[in-house]
């Protein structure tokens, strides 16, 4: 499952990367948290809607659009 | 009250409910995080027991009113998946043709007839759905589901009153979730409970474990049975827990660890499930099977969902309004000669004789109306029909926009236009929208007459001409009559109309005389009170009694003023005007409102574009000064405009040469 940058509230359009809470290749549970993306607003995490093995398409610090791909997961 | 328990079948329906409405919160959460679905989503996670235990108790065609955050109510009183998940998703398949979204669900077929975004407004129109119920003898109960924020809204106040003053068969279901948006209840009610308001109204209130289904279901039914038997409206208060925060994204920094932690042991859907296996009403592995099925269910539905098509472009203007009606037969007493006052009276009459779902509703006007026009009326069709109601413009309003979508064809009365400031939220937020929000499922048939008091020294908050405020929200028809011939014909075809209409009363005007005539009145058709070939007035209202004298005046010097009286604004009957204008190439736009930013400048900016090079002369203005009326007489009179400043704006324009 390809995991793309969320859309949280009304007026996001983007958000930084700020830090994934998993490591690369990294096998995750569904609603573990996967990473911290941080707006003007807020800070969120982002819970993994899926259980499997997580590859990482994304790097902290990049700012990304909403729709931008961040993640893969295979499913398990 | 004896209690009504719910039976084994209802138990296991109730669980199987929940874990949909968990299945479907899952999915969307899942997606949402994915980014493959982007909404705004308020989770109802926690409060599954509450709908559930309420739908339970319902009948299938009674009525429901609830909330943004109304997912679970929706799952629960029977709107089916794919198009409620469409509907969230800006689909075309949606309930609401994707026109609405997650906001304004609404799903008549199984009673859902409003889901609001804001918070309170649909419990005044929960009360008209019940009138409408009561009136029409359906014996359908509407039950108002809201949260403990709005109870605090003058909405909340002025329907709970209504409801116990007209013994209406509404439940009130208080959803109390501990927060109203993120501040904490402690913080925003300054009593226990809210159930215990409804002593205020003089009904029942009961406060029970929201998290438990059974209880709810007890209670609302309870409430209906009391409802149903003509005993009233009740409040119930289900106390429970939103567990996932406002909405999605909302960390819930406000909340206390430890509260969350508390509200998470008491999680209602795994606390069923485990009374239900301790009670052997399910075994592990049905509940298990029933939760697998509700999850697929959900997914799959979500996944189909998320490949629909959006709505394609030729939705955009659809369903704004609806095909208009156009009366075809002729109208009585052609030649009669009468006031404004009685023409108004007349039509009512004829309305309320025509049609039994004709109803009025208003202050005081059961005895005459403030301005007389309602006399007479209370003593012919009875004071169910020609209903007075508290002093409460949110609720008067609500009450037609609610009874309009429950069948009724409500003519609401509103003493005066200043007022309309009350009620705007439902005007322009619920009547005006919910045909289109609803992709056409709903329509809100209503007039509202309300009076304005220009020129009769009562000062600024009782004679505004606010006019504008109205024809800026699409889905809105607005009306001023200029003669008693038109009000009698307008009003007639405001009562046909299949959309909200407001109709604008100049109470100057009211005892102005006039010979009635046979020919219906469609909205949208401009008349030319006055031919000529110089320059167009284009006017509405008793303005247009002014612009006829300056015209007669003008006469006499050779110049000929044509006088257009639109008789509606919306719709407009464009093809008039610029029709007119493009004859006589010269426009002054003329009414009592305030100029800046007043129709007249709608008017004069269509005319420009549409025949700039037409025309020889700028499009001027005239209206009232940008100043609050002012009540002493002298101000009073050059605050509005009169005949002077009229024929100082014709004499500009007509010193343009071609």
């Amino acid at each position: 499952m390809l995991l793309r940058l969320p859309k949280i509230g009304m007026e996001m359009t983007e958000a930084v990367l700020a830090r994934w809470l998993v490591d690369d290749g990294a096998t995750v549970s569904k609603g573990s948290a996967l990473y911290e993306m941080e707006t003007d607003k807020v800070t969120n995490e982002i819970e993994s809607p899926v259980t499997g093995r997580l590859r990482q398409l994304a790097h902290e610090g990049v700012t990304y659009q909403v729709g931008d791909p961040v993640a893969e997961i295979v499913e398990s | 009250m004896t209690a009504t328990s719910p039976d084994d079948a209802t138990l296991v329906q109730m669980f199987d409910t929940m874990a949909l409405i968990v299945a479907t919160d899952d999915a969307l959460r899942g997606a949402i995080s994915a980014g493959s679905a982007t909404l705004a989503y308020y989770s109802p996670r926690g409060q599954e027991a509450v709908a559930a235990g309420m739908a339970a108790a319902l009948r299938r065609d009674d009525y429901l009113v609830t909330t943004y955050r109304g997912l679970h109510d929706h799952i629960a009183k029977g709107v089916p998946l794919r198009p409620l998940l469409a509907e969230m998703l800006g689909r075309a398949e949606g309930t609401g043709k994707g026109k609405g979204g997650p906001m304004h669900v609404s799903w008549p077929d199984v009673g859902l007839m409003l889901t609001t975004g804001v918070v309170g407004s649909g419990l005044p129109i929960a009360t008209g759905l019940a009138w409408a119920a009561s009136r029409l003898g359906q014996g359908r109960v509407t039950v108002a589901s809201f949260g403990d924020g709005a109870s605090n809204i003058g909405a909340f106040h002025e329907a709970a009153n209504l409801a116990a003053v007209w013994r209406l068969p509404v439940v009130f279901l208080c959803q109390n979730n501990g927060y109203g948006e993120h501040t904490a209840f402690a913080d925003h009610v300054h009593i226990e409970h809210v159930a215990q308001r409804a002593a205020a109204y003089g009904m029942p209130g009961v406060t029970v474990d929201g998290n438990d289904p059974e209880a709810v279901y007890e209670a609302v039914s309870n409430a209906a049975g009391r409802a149903r038997t003509g005993e009233g409206p009740t409040l119930v208060e289900a106390v429970t827990f939103r567990l996932f925060g406002h909405v999605f994204g909302d960390r819930m920094a406000y909340v206390d660890p430890t509260e969350l932690e508390e509200a998470w042991k008491r999680e209602p859907v795994g606390r069923f499930r485990h009374a239900l296996i301790d009670r052997g009403l399910l075994t592990e592995e049905e509940a298990s099977a029933v939760e697998a099925r509700c999850a697929s269910v959900a997914a799959d539905t979500l996944a189909e969902v998320l490949e629909l098509p959006e709505p394609g472009e030729d939705e955009l203007l659809r369903d704004v309004v609806a095909p208009s009606v156009v009366l075809t037969n002729p109208l009585s007493h052609g030649h009669l000669e009468m006031s404004v006052r009685s023409a108004i009276t007349l039509a009512l009459d004829e309305a309320l004789s025509n049609d039994d779902r004709v109803v009025l509703l208003g202050e005081d006007i059961s005895e005459n109306g403030v301005f007389g026009v309602t006399k007479g009326l209370a003593a012919k069709y009875g004071k169910d029909r020609v209903r007075d109601t508290p002093i409460s413009e949110q609720a008067i309003v609500g009450a037609a926009v609610g009874s309009a979508l429950g069948g009724l064809r409500p003519v609401a009365e509103v003493m005066f236009m200043d007022f309309l400031g009350l009620c705007l939220d439902q005007l322009a937020n619920h009547a005006a929208k919910l045909r289109y929000m609803s992709g056409g499922l709903t329509t809100v048939p209503m007039v509202l007459r309300t009076a304005v008091g220009g020129g009769l020294q009562v000062g600024a908050q009782h004679s505004q001409m606010l006019e504008a405020w109205l024809t800026h929200v699409p889905g809105l028809k607005v009306v001023v009559p200029s003669t008693a011939s038109d009000a009698r014909g307008l009003l007639a075809s405001c009562i046909a109309d299949e959309d909200p209409c407001v109709f604008i009363e100049q109470v100057l005007l009211l005892s102005r005389k006039g010979a009635l005539d046979h020919k219906p009145v469609p909205l949208g058709v401009a008349d030319v009170k006055r031919a000529g070939s110089d320059v167009t007035v284009v006017t509405y209202g008793r303005q247009v009694h002014d612009a006829i004298a300056v015209a007669d005046d003008l006469a006499s010097r050779g110049v000929e003023v044509e006088v257009l009286d639109l008789r509606s604004l919306v719709p407009l009957d464009e093809l008039a005007v610029l029709e007119s204008v493009g004859r006589t190439r010269r426009a002054v736009v003329l009414h009592e409102a305030v100029v800046t930013g007043g129709f007249g400048a709608e008017l004069a900016a269509g005319i420009s574009e549409a025949l700039f090079d037409r025309l020889v002369a700028p499009v001027l203005r005239v209206g009232a000064v940008p100043a609050p009326l002012p009540y002493a007489r002298d101000l009073e009179r050059l605050a509005l405009p009169g005949p002077e400043r009229l024929l100082e704006a014709l004499e500009w324009v007509l010193a343009y040469k071609d």
